[in-house]
């Protein structure tokens, strides 16, 4: 077992098996940014179950194989983090550098110095507050824009690879510029699924708070251990509509995108006809038509999400499901990053122990980006051996 | 310890190498929980002080056995409607005029009437919610009305007095929580009034302390209770927003009529009922008598459950009865919530002097009603039980704090009946500061308010970082209508004085506040001290000097601060010039604040040698000069941390390098986050 997929039977009904086929040939981005062939085998590339664990296993397969691309996110990543942070470093460094209570901070986390920082420099609180929202913002569009792109020559390399449809356009490798174009041209789709997810975190955020108003009321003359249970499971639906949205936005806009970047060339499927080739040149026309094109992609993203939805709303539950499990094992690091980091801070201090700290978070900064990598293949190449 | 940390974590990576990802997963698990339980015992010093408190026996006076004169003696038979919400009461009162002056009406508080409608001053300031995030409920208004009233055999017809203070003034007529009565006759200087009275009181679906919520019933504010006379006037203000209570001394002989089976918790102590008053088929008459209190508050309900501890005082023979009065299904928190009660007061008792009542009693109302709680009664207070384990799996230790400074208030309330309404700082302030002290004791000063792996916290940072929100809005000496809101109001009467108190305690020495402390309790248990009292016995012990600085700190908005605005040390010369040219190294230090407190100063120099100074700071600035062959590498104003009130300790320190280890840290740990998020969001 050498791809991405288990060699599980298959579970959902309506899925079709695709017959194996030879590994091919797909890209990888460099570090530098360019495109180039990688090597990527599948040794039996059979539709299957997609349960989280083998959509896992079979994406960490392909991210060990293609690390490159791995490396060029997370580089991406990290290098978007430094340049935002930049001014709070300034800016803390200017407050503490001279300030003996500063050095506190270098033994750990003082809640004591960090509360009378921002009790008495309100603007280095705004400054941060402000800074997260801004960065958050511009690198969600970063990162859809690159996801996109990435999904994108993913599914046409696995598409390719199951139906002997040649490497890239034309029969070329996939170059920047195809990626580039692909991004572009699937990115107000991706926005869309974003909005749509947006208004559903939303939405579960209202059903928590009413869920958190209701189990008050019912727990009110419960006992402690039946209230508090009351309480729990009166928002649990909320929490869960949230996660659902969270992961759905995963699962949609990669299908999306799939589904924009290959399925779109055959003239039957939803989306209209039309190869990606021109879908890709026309979304760069721009002009006076911009405004329409992104209307009839509007319409176009609407019908998608309809769509997936449509082809049964267990199967998509299931698909969220992984998702959240994907999901759960980042919260799993995060929790461990939380929790190891100071430990290494406390008993390492000073400058050795910021290194440790750097380094320690970055160790687990880079296995999240791994795993979401390895679960976005994972998930873009069943997309496409499901069409 | 680091190396033994290390080691497990060697230990356990190898352990995940060899049996794969989920074993990984595990054994970092683990690791993170060993690490941080590693962390709390590694973690270095704060930059706040914290030393053990020690707490010697008590020597002072017996103040506890003082017998107080009857000036108020309340008879009261109430009976409870459990169905409508209502406790109808008859009450007489024998009041005695104690001062040399006749007394031409008597003055009455109605509480209750502030729930009345939205007319009343409480509802007007409040808005109808209250700090604790509760709303009225307009469906369920409460009030008082009195149906007869008598005053020494003839019948009179009480006044509303109105609302004078701002800024209710102007509606005079619209607030009904203060009433008068007129008198035939003054009351002559020693003579006595009998005051009957029938009343029925409407309980307010509970927001603010008193009313009920389901089937439980927090029964408080619930009586005409007469004002103080003083100076020859009445002190009894109107029930307003951000205000206590203020009442005199008495005895308290309260006979309830409730359902059969109800538990009740009330002040005082519970007695055999007289014949005459039978029950009626599936009701129960209870009744309760107190002596040497200014209030009476009971809580009822049928799904309450009780429970008692007897704990032997800590200061004299004798014991003191705890009683536990809880919502059923809180039961079993609730009970660790008296053992802590037990535990504080035996701190409380070495601290002041014996707890002078025989009972005290613990109500824990359902988590519903907990609009009632964090409230305190004489011989009676209400705390909280949050979800059971939740809070302290989080390490916060939140019912902890309600409860001893609920527990406190028997000092500083019950006991020292300072006025509420006019000077809140004597009541809420001495008691969250002593508060302190206890959590500091009995948890650990660093981390007596949060204990979270790596996050901790002590009880006087918090109070600090509350202080902080509204430092210098409103005086701490001031009646309680006069703040500028419930906010600074809340910050200043609980915080701002927390920190002057710690303050002091820094200024004078542990052991002279306890002087003070103990001596103001002693010198005024029983009775209504006030500011200048303090600040008599403050002058007594400590002297005038430290007396004025209170003064001033108690008496104006003014603010605390000092900074060290530079270091300035002589370039480095090596070689046979360096006589020649060596210029003093200098330190200026600024106050920016408007309070003038005496200041440490400490200058440590390259070569390790410290010297230290100490500033009264009665001017802006001052500039120390050093002529020493080392230079200076850092300089720190109140190392020993004494001058809570100080608005920024980040600027009482400066070092002549700069250290950026501290910076990086806290930026890395913001980068880290930030990256985190951008990993919900992308990639």
């Amino acid at each position: 077992m050498d791809g991405p997929f288990s060699e599980e039977p298959i579970g959902i009904d309506g899925i079709a098996s695709v017959p194996p086929v030879d590994a091919g040939e797909s890209t990888s981005i460099a570090s530098d940014g360019r495109v180039e062939p990688v090597d990527i085998t599948f040794s039996s590339p059979r539709a299957s179950v997609v349960t989280g664990r083998s959509a896992l296993a079979g994406g960490l397969r392909w991210t060990w194989r293609n690390s490159r691309i791995v490396a060029a996110i997370y580089g991406m990543l990290l290098l978007w983090t430094v340049l935002w942070i930049l001014p709070i470093w300034s800016e803390l460094g200017h407050l503490l550098g001279r300030r003996p209570a500063g050095q506190a901070l270098s033994h750990g986390l003082n809640l004591e110095v960090l509360s009378e920082l921002i009790m008495n420099h309100a603007s280095l609180g705004r400054l941060a507050v402000s800074t997260a929202l801004y960065s958050l913002l511009a690198y969600w569009v970063l990162s859809t824009l690159v996801m996109a792109g990435l999904v994108a020559a993913l599914a046409r390399s696995f598409q390719r690879r199951s139906t002997d449809v040649p490497v890239g356009v034309n029969g070329e490798s996939i170059t920047t510029g195809d990626l580039v174009r692909w991004a572009v041209t699937t990115g107000p789709f991706v926005f869309f699924v974003g909005l749509v997810t947006g208004i559903g975190l939303v939405a579960g955020g209202g059903l928590v708070w009413v869920g958190l108003s209701l189990g008050r009321f019912l727990a009110a003359d419960m006992g402690s251990l039946g209230g508090f249970s009351v309480r729990i499971l009166s928002v649990l639906p909320g929490l869960a509509l949230m996660a659902l949205a969270d992961s759905a936005l995963d699962y949609a806009r990669i299908s999306g995108a799939v589904a924009l970047s290959v399925r779109d060339s055959n003239p039957n499927s939803i989306g209209g006809a039309g190869g990606f080739r021109a879908h890709s040149e026309g979304s760069f026309s721009g002009g006076s038509k911009a405004p329409y094109r992104m209307a009839r992609w509007f319409v176009r993203g609407l019908r998608l999400l309809w769509h997936s939805f449509k082809s049964g709303w267990l199967v998509t539950l299931r698909r969220g499901a992984s998702g959240l499990w994907v999901h759960l094992t980042f919260v799993l690091g995060a929790i461990l990053v939380a929790g190891i980091a100071p430990a290494v801070l406390g008993v390492c201090d000073g400058l050795v122990g910021w290194a440790l700290l750097a380094l320690f978070g970055q160790v687990f900064v880079l296995a999240r980006v791994w795993l979401r990598i390895a679960a976005l293949a994972a998930q873009t190449e069943y997309e496409v051996s499901s069409m | 310890m680091v190396r033994h940390q290390l080691t497990q974590r060697h230990r356990f990576v190898t352990q995940a190498q060899q049996a794969g990802f989920r074993r990984l997963v595990v054994a970092l698990s683990v690791l993170c929980v060993l690490g941080g339980l590693g962390i709390s015992s590694c973690r270095k010093r704060p930059f706040v002080g914290s030393k053990p408190v020690a707490w010697p026996d008590w020597t002072g006076h017996a103040w506890w056995n003082r017998s107080v004169p009857d000036w108020c003696e309340y008879r009261i038979q109430a009976t409870l409607d459990a169905e409508k919400k209502v406790v109808h009461g008859h009450m007489k009162l024998r009041w005695t005029n104690r001062s040399t002056q006749p007394v031409p009406y008597l003055a009455f508080h109605l509480y209750m009437n502030a729930f009345r409608d939205d007319d009343s001053a409480f509802m007007r300031e409040s808005g109808g919610s209250f700090p604790n995030g509760r709303h009225m409920d307009r469906h369920h208004w409460g009030g008082i009305d009195l149906s007869k009233v008598r005053v020494d055999g003839r019948e009179r017809r009480p006044v509303v007095a109105g609302c004078p203070n701002p800024p209710c003034k102007g509606m005079l007529s619209r607030d009904e929580t203060v009433m008068r009565i007129d008198l035939d006759q003054p009351v002559p200087p020693g003579g006595q009034s009998l005051v009957e009275m029938d009343f029925t009181t409407r309980l307010p679906r509970v927001f603010a302390r008193t009313g009920y919520e389901g089937r439980f019933y927090m029964v408080a504010q619930w009586y005409p209770s007469i004002g103080v006379w003083q100076q020859g006037k009445w002190n009894c203000h109107a029930f307003h927003a951000a205000s206590e209570f203020f009442a005199e001394f008495g005895r308290y002989d309260v006979t309830i009529d409730l359902p059969a089976g109800w538990v009740v918790g009330a002040t005082g102590i519970r007695k055999a009922v007289e014949q005459e008053s039978k029950p009626a088929k599936g009701r129960q008459v209870v009744r309760f008598e107190a002596d040497r209190v200014h209030d009476f508050a009971f809580a009822t309900g049928p799904n309450l459950r009780e429970t008692s501890i007897t704990i032997h005082h800590r200061i004299g023979a004798g014991t003191v009865r705890l009683r536990l009065v809880s919502a059923r299904r809180l039961f079993a928190p609730a009970r660790g919530q008296l053992r802590l009660t037990a535990r504080a007061l035996g701190l409380l008792e070495a601290m002041f002097g014996s707890y002078p009542y025989d009972e005290l009693t613990v109500v824990v109302p359902p988590v519903k009603a907990e609009a009632a709680s964090g409230m305190e009664y004489p011989t009676l207070f209400v705390t909280s039980v949050s979800p059971p384990g939740l809070l302290s799996w989080l390490g916060v230790l939140l019912d902890e704090q309600t409860t001893v400074h609920e527990l406190t208030h028997q000092y500083f309330q019950g006991i020292l009946a300072s006025n509420e309404a006019e000077e809140a700082w004597l009541d809420e302030g001495f008691t969250t500061y002593v508060t302190g002290l206890l959590m500091d004791r009995m948890f650990g000063a660093d981390r007596s308010v949060l204990r979270f792996g790596p996050l901790a916290l002590g009880y006087f940072p918090q109070s600090r970082l509350v202080y902080l929100y509204k430092p210098g809005w409103d005086p701490i000496r001031q009646s309680s209508w006069r703040y500028a809101d419930i906010e600074s109001y809340g910050t200043i009467t609980y915080y701002k004085s927390t920190c002057l108190l710690r303050s002091l305690q820094g200024l004078i020495g542990q052991d002279a506040m306890r002087r003070i402390l103990r001596l103001y309790v002693a010198r005024f248990a029983f009775r209504h001290p006030t500011t200048d009292d303090f600040l008599a016995v403050v002058r007594d012990v400590a002297g005038s000097q430290v007396a004025s600085l209170l003064r001033e700190a108690l008496d104006t908005s003014g603010t605390l601060d000092y900074r060290v605005a530079s270091i300035r040390n002589p370039s480095t010369i090596e070689g046979k010039r360096e006589k020649r040219t060596r210029r003093p190294s200098e330190v200026l230090i600024q106050r920016v604040g408007s309070l003038r407190w005496p200041v440490d100063v400490l200058v440590r120099f390259d070569d390790g040698a410290v010297i230290r100074k100490t500033w009264d700071g009665k001017k802006r600035w001052v500039r120390y000069r050093f002529s020493r062959k080392s230079r200076i590498a850092e300089v720190q104003l109140d190392p020993d941390r004494k001058l809570w009130l100080d608005l920024d300790f980040l600027n009482d320190g400066l070092t002549a390098q700069v250290h950026r280890a501290g910076a990086h840290r806290v930026g890395t740990w913001y980068g880290l986050t930030l990256q985190w998020l951008m990993g919900a969001v992308g990639f």
